[in-house]
């Protein structure tokens, strides 16, 4: 009976081992059920194939994708793709790889056996996120900056598209088909429906922006949602982010939160598990041998354990990793039973190891293999492999191998470029404790600056913007206390911006270093500003600094020759070139003397490279073809131009400067990219990518007149060549008519946004819709509303809506000297800007009574003045006479030099310094509102003028609204440099006359 | 004096370069650009210095020709050229800026182009140029074999 019984239980004990062996196989090396492959169900930058035994990386601005030995960490190939490889997905059956190239906007296909490249599928707007969908053998790619999925197959066809929230980023597919998007910058998830044809967006998760009375309590607004990682057991979804909190001047202690937000996927009532975000000082609280928090930064990329009771966050900035247990957390069915109720909640999973410091720079992706950790690191462009310890809650994690795999065989990035890109994102204190770059680790510039610099930026300075001022009138949404605003001494800036900002080289005093001086740094922290300065000047950044101009097609500056002059396209497009060349769209540069005169004011101020913020809009040629100053061929001259009525512009031209001058026919119509980040020219050109003509560049005038006949013959190349979708966008028009101050970020104007603000901002409504080119490039502005015919090219087909390049506008008076219909038409469309009203109000006292005027902006679709608005002087003229014809009020009368007194009644806005004082002139230190009196599209202002003394009924006033284009203090100044310049005149733009009764 | 295979070599040519400038046709300007050159250039100098001193020549034959149906094709040959010609001046030296003109000029400069070039090979008959090709590949034997039978 014993033996018998001995027997069954050996053979159930063996049944059971064999169970036991059989289920740890198909588990699979990274843990995951490999009984069906379905593909990269989470967008990432480091994958595992299904049986974990390789792994591919996405190398980022190597510009490669490298296949690698999960067991050695052998590269076993390497592709050169060129641009900025963000994330990569394989297909199901492990054959097709898909990569996005962010740069280039291209979706790379490899085949993953023969590792070759398949197809290069273009996807404009900054491809991001991929995932591969099995059930409907597709890639998902997510449009960083055009705001779209798009589904395409393995042949690069893009069969889907659905228009989804700004900044869909990250991705993650659950099994049931539910496809959850992150939206970077506006903090909320998506959730798609991508088994529905085409797939729709069922639902949005707006993860929780907070706020606490304790400025350095954990708050703010979710950024940065880069990736989501889902659980095992598809409960749940973790997202690691930043909080951005500006409700206050820039601390570091206080402005940027690593937070790792966590949702509930239950299908139907998906939301965000505010309870459980994890923070600083609550669920984030391990502390350093002093018992001091540890402070982490810039959380990245998530990754749960195989069972799901561990989850692992890279943090970019700090480069560490923090290690969540999920084992221990109370369930939601504690609750009841727990008799605690202090201790109910704890907030979720805590972290319970921080390690401190991954090897390397840059920490980003990271893959679960088993007990293995790899971690990929950006900077470095190494793996470093770490092992979890076990499952247990005491497990730790520890470092095995720094250095476990090199990813590429050579960095194609500058080693300058490469070191100020870890001076940019790194917030490790401990990489140089002589020098840190942050306050005991607590953010980087990556922690705001998203991939550098970019479209994002906008929602910076509009996320600061929200917030209630914690002064009066303040501007500055970015860095403040800068000596040249970068552009001169950038080392000296840089340094005050880590101190100011970020808490580093001996700012944050409880680290004990001493302060570093900005104006004496030493040799070695120079070394590395520059560095720095080598990756913030890289060419998807700012290559011209203070400007957000760029040049694409492989320069990083055009040869004069490259451009083209405007006389040429004059050949055919008589009617347009003759109107641009009269305008201030042209004439805003070398022969503009205001502008010239504030171009030297403010290269004098803050020195010559400060130019280049100013000639990135008005002389964007000269900046883009490497020329330092808007001045004509000799320096410091200045182009007497045509301000003497009459003098031929052609001529004039061509006597100063062989590149021209403003924005002319070829860069406006070689814009190539739009960039909409809040202005400063934040588009890009490109003249080298272009369908060009035979004999186009000749130098033989009889082949030239030939490649013209060619150019008519056949037209449709020549015209889509010069032509994008964009170009009728309001934002290309805002990517000039939109500035803001570098570094410091004060928005020194905003056209744009002003009227995407306005109800004249409707895309959905045709008929109401009006844009800028609908009023400033009408040709006939008393028709604004009606198509006006023409031709645009001589001889040509006959339009039914041609637009002017007069472009229509305020600044009148130097148009006037060169064409005066233009100005005509400049001076017609203030007028139909405002209208007045005026009515007597009284408090039932004699003494208690003013006149009450009324304007209304009623045609603008801005705010009235706008752009240049602290320099435009609109303000009222009023005259009341009683019924004897005496004059008992006065106001806005011109003294007797000729200027706007101060009591006058301005539309404008003050500028002031950062220490409250007017700014005059330099508007570019720009800090505070001191006051702003213009009137918004479609509202008004009132404005009460004390009516005192004897008066007798009825009374006559005359009100009328006055404008001139530049201040006369100003002009006169500018006198001195142009003797022939005129002085503008003051232009009356509305008038009303009205009898009032006693009230 | 230029033959008839000649002539109609070159019609066959200026024909099919500006077939591939037909933005209907999936050509890459890589492509159309030079074939565009060639087009105007070559149709030029082709037309003046084969085509026309051949029709001027051969024009005789439009009363004295047999069958009548060649003096026809003949005649609306020397039409659709005609109108060809005049079509390509004025798309080179106007332009095809759009104008309803110009749209016109395009229109007839292209589609008479099929049109010429099928009464081309009913007139030109046995004597085509491309009978080399329509025997081969009828009988699949070699025009050696083909005059010896």
């Amino acid at each position: 009976m014993g033996l018998r019984a001995g027997l069954v239980l050996s053979l159930l004990l063996a049944s059971l081992a064999v169970a036991v062996v059989r289920a740890g196989e198909s588990l699979g090396a990274n843990g995951a059920v490999a009984a069906e492959k379905v593909g990269t169900r989470e967008s990432a930058s480091l994958i595992l194939t299904g049986d974990g035994s390789t792994f591919y990386s996405a190398n980022f601005d190597a510009g490669s994708v490298s296949r690698l030995s999960a067991d050695t960490g052998e590269r076993l190939g390497e592709l050169r793709l060129g641009g900025d490889l963000r994330r990569l997905a394989l297909s199901a059956d492990e054959r097709t790889l898909a990569v996005s190239d962010y740069r280039s906007e291209q979706l790379l296909l490899v085949d993953a056996v023969s590792f070759r490249l398949l197809e290069r599928v273009a996807v404009r707007g900054r491809p991001f996120g991929v995932v591969y969908d099995s059930e409907r053998a597709l890639f998902w790619v997510t449009l960083f900056e055009a705001a779209e999925l798009v589904g395409i197959d393995r042949t690069g066809e893009v069969l889907e598209r659905l228009p989804l929230p700004d900044t869909p980023r990250g991705l993650a597919l659950a099994r049931d088909g539910r496809l959850f998007v992150t939206h970077s910058m506006l903090g909320e998830v998506s959730i798609v429906d991508v088994r529905a044809t085409p797939p729709v967006r069922v639902r949005s998760i707006a993860l929780a922006a907070t706020r606490d009375a304790d400025a350095f309590a954990s708050q703010g607004l979710p950024r940065l949602l880069d990736d989501i990682a889902i659980s095992p057991d598809q409960s749940e979804a973790w997202l690691p982010h930043v909080l951005w909190s500006f409700g206050h001047p820039f601390q570091f202690r206080s402005t940027i939160f690593p937070a790792v937000s966590v949702l509930s996927l239950e299908p139907g009532a998906e939301r965000e598990r505010v309870d459980r975000r994890k923070q600083l000082f609550r669920q984030i609280d391990l502390s350093d041998g002093a018992s001091k928090t540890r402070i982490i930064s810039n959380p990245h990329d998530l990754a749960f354990s195989p069972s799901g009771d561990k989850a692992y966050v890279t943090l970019a900035a700090s480069e560490d990793l923090v290690v969540f247990d999920l084992s221990r957390r109370a369930r939601d069915s504690d609750r009841r039973r727990s008799r605690r109720r202090g201790k109910r909640s704890q907030g979720g999973a805590q972290a319970i190891q921080i390690v401190r410091h991954l090897p390397g720079d840059l920490p980003k992706g990271l893959v679960i293999r088993n007990q293995e950790i790899l971690v990929q690191q950006a900077g470095t462009l190494d793996i470093a492999k770490l092992t979890r310890g076990g499952e247990g809650p005491f497990a730790r994690v520890e470092l095995v191998e720094a250095r476990f795999a090199r990813l590429v065989s050579g960095d194609p990035v500058d080693p300058r470029e490469r070191r100020g890109q870890r001076v940019f994102f790194s917030a490790n204190v401990d990489d140089d404790p002589t020098f840190p770059l942050a306050g005991d680790f607590w953010m980087s510039c990556g922690s705001c600056h998203l991939d550098g610099f970019n479209f994002t930026n906008r929602y910076l300075i509009g996320d600061a913007q929200r917030y209630p001022k914690h002064e009066p009138g303040a501007a500055v949404t970015g860095h403040s206390g800068l000596s040249t605003l970068v552009a001169q001494d950038f080392v000296g800036d840089y340094i005050r911006m880590i101190q100011d900002t970020q808490g580093g080289l001996g700012a944050d005093e409880r680290m004990g270093l001493e302060r570093v001086d900005p104006e004496a740094p030493p040799a070695r922290l120079v070394a590395s500003m520059q560095d720095l300065h080598a990756y913030v000047t890289a060419s998807e950044n700012l290559p011209f600094l203070s400007t957000w101009l760029r040049v694409e097609g492989g320069e990083s500056k055009l040869d004069d020759s490259a451009w083209t002059t405007a006389s040429q396209c004059q050949d055919c497009h008589s009617a347009i070139y003759s109107q641009w060349s009269s305008s201030n769209h042209h004439r805003m540069g070398s022969s503009h003397p205001y502008y010239l005169a504030l171009e030297d004011l403010a290269a004098q101020d803050e020195g010559e490279a400060f130019r280049a913020w100013c000639m990135g809009c008005h002389n964007p040629r000269h900046l883009a073809s490497g020329r330092a100053s808007s001045h004509a061929l000799r320096p410091g001259a200045a182009a007497r131009e045509p301000f003497v009525a009459g003098l031929n512009p052609a001529a004039s031209a061509a006597a100063t400067d062989p590149l021209g001058e403003g924005t002319d026919c070829l860069f406006c119509h070689r814009v190539s990219r739009l960039e909409h980040a809040g202005g400063n020219a934040s588009l890009s050109v490109n003249l080298s990518d272009r369908e060009r003509y035979p004999f186009e560049a000749s130098s033989s005038a009889i082949l030239r007149w030939f490649s013209e006949r060619l150019i008519a013959s056949r037209p449709s190349v020549h015209a889509d060549s010069y032509w994008k979708p964009f170009y009728s966008d309001p934002r290309y028009c805002g990517s000039c008519h939109s500035e803001f101050s570098p570094g410091a970020g004060a928005v020194i104007s905003d056209t744009y946004a002003e009227w995407a603000a306005s109800s004249y901002n409707r895309p959905d409504s045709p008929a109401e819709n009006r844009t800028c080119l609908d009023c400033h490039m009408h040709a006939d502005v008393q028709k604004i509303g009606s198509a006006v015919e023409g031709r645009a090219t001589d001889g040509g087909r006959w339009k039914s809506n041609v637009r002017t390049h007069r472009f229509t506008g305020a600044s009148i008076d130097l148009v006037a000297a060169r064409d005066s219909a233009a100005a005509d038409q400049g001076l017609a469309l203030l007028r139909s800007a405002a209208e007045l009203g005026a009515s007597l109000v009284s408090d039932g006292t004699d003494e208690g009574r003013s006149l009450r005027v009324r304007v209304r902006n009623v045609g603008a679709g801005h705010h009235l003045p706008t752009g240049v608005a602290d320099l435009r002087q609109f303000w009222l003229y009023v005259r009341v006479r009683d019924a004897r014809g005496r004059v008992v009020l006065e106001s806005g009368a011109l003294d007797d030099r000729g200027r706007v007194p101060n009591s006058a009644r301005m539309f404008n806005k003050v500028l002031g310094d950062a220490d409250g004082r007017p700014v005059g002139l330099r508007f570019w230190r720009y800090a505070t509102l001191l006051s702003d009196t213009r009137i918004p599209a479609g509202e008004f202002r009132d404005e009460e003028f004390r009516l005192g003394g004897p008066m007798e009924f009825p009374l006559m006033a005359l009100v009328e609204l006055r404008f001139r284009s530049f201040p006369r203090a100003l002009s006169e100044q500018v006198k001195k440099s142009f003797p022939d310049l005129q002085l503008p005149p003051v232009h009356s733009l509305v008038r009303l006359e009205r009898s009032l009764e006693r009230p | 004096m230029p033959s008839v295979g000649q002539v109609e070599l070159s019609l066959y040519a200026i024909a099919l370069s500006g077939l591939l400038l037909w933005e209907g046709l999936p050509v890459s300007w890589r492509v159309a650009a030079p074939m565009l050159v060639a087009h105007i250039v070559g149709g030029t100098v082709l037309t003046v210095l084969v085509v026309a001193p051949f029709w001027w020549q051969h024009r005789v034959r439009l009363r004295t020709a047999a069958p009548s149906t060649r003096r026809a094709t003949g005649r609306w040959i020397e039409i659709v050229l005609a109108l060809l010609v005049a079509s390509g001046f004025y798309l080179f030296f106007a332009g095809n800026d759009g104008a309803s003109d110009a749209a016109l000029a395009h229109a007839l400069h292209l589609w008479l182009t099929l049109p010429l070039l099928a009464i081309l090979v009913l007139h030109v008959a046995r004597a085509s140029a491309l009978r080399v090709f329509w025997y081969r590949a009828r009988r699949r034997r070699p025009l050696s074999r083909l005059r010896s039978s």
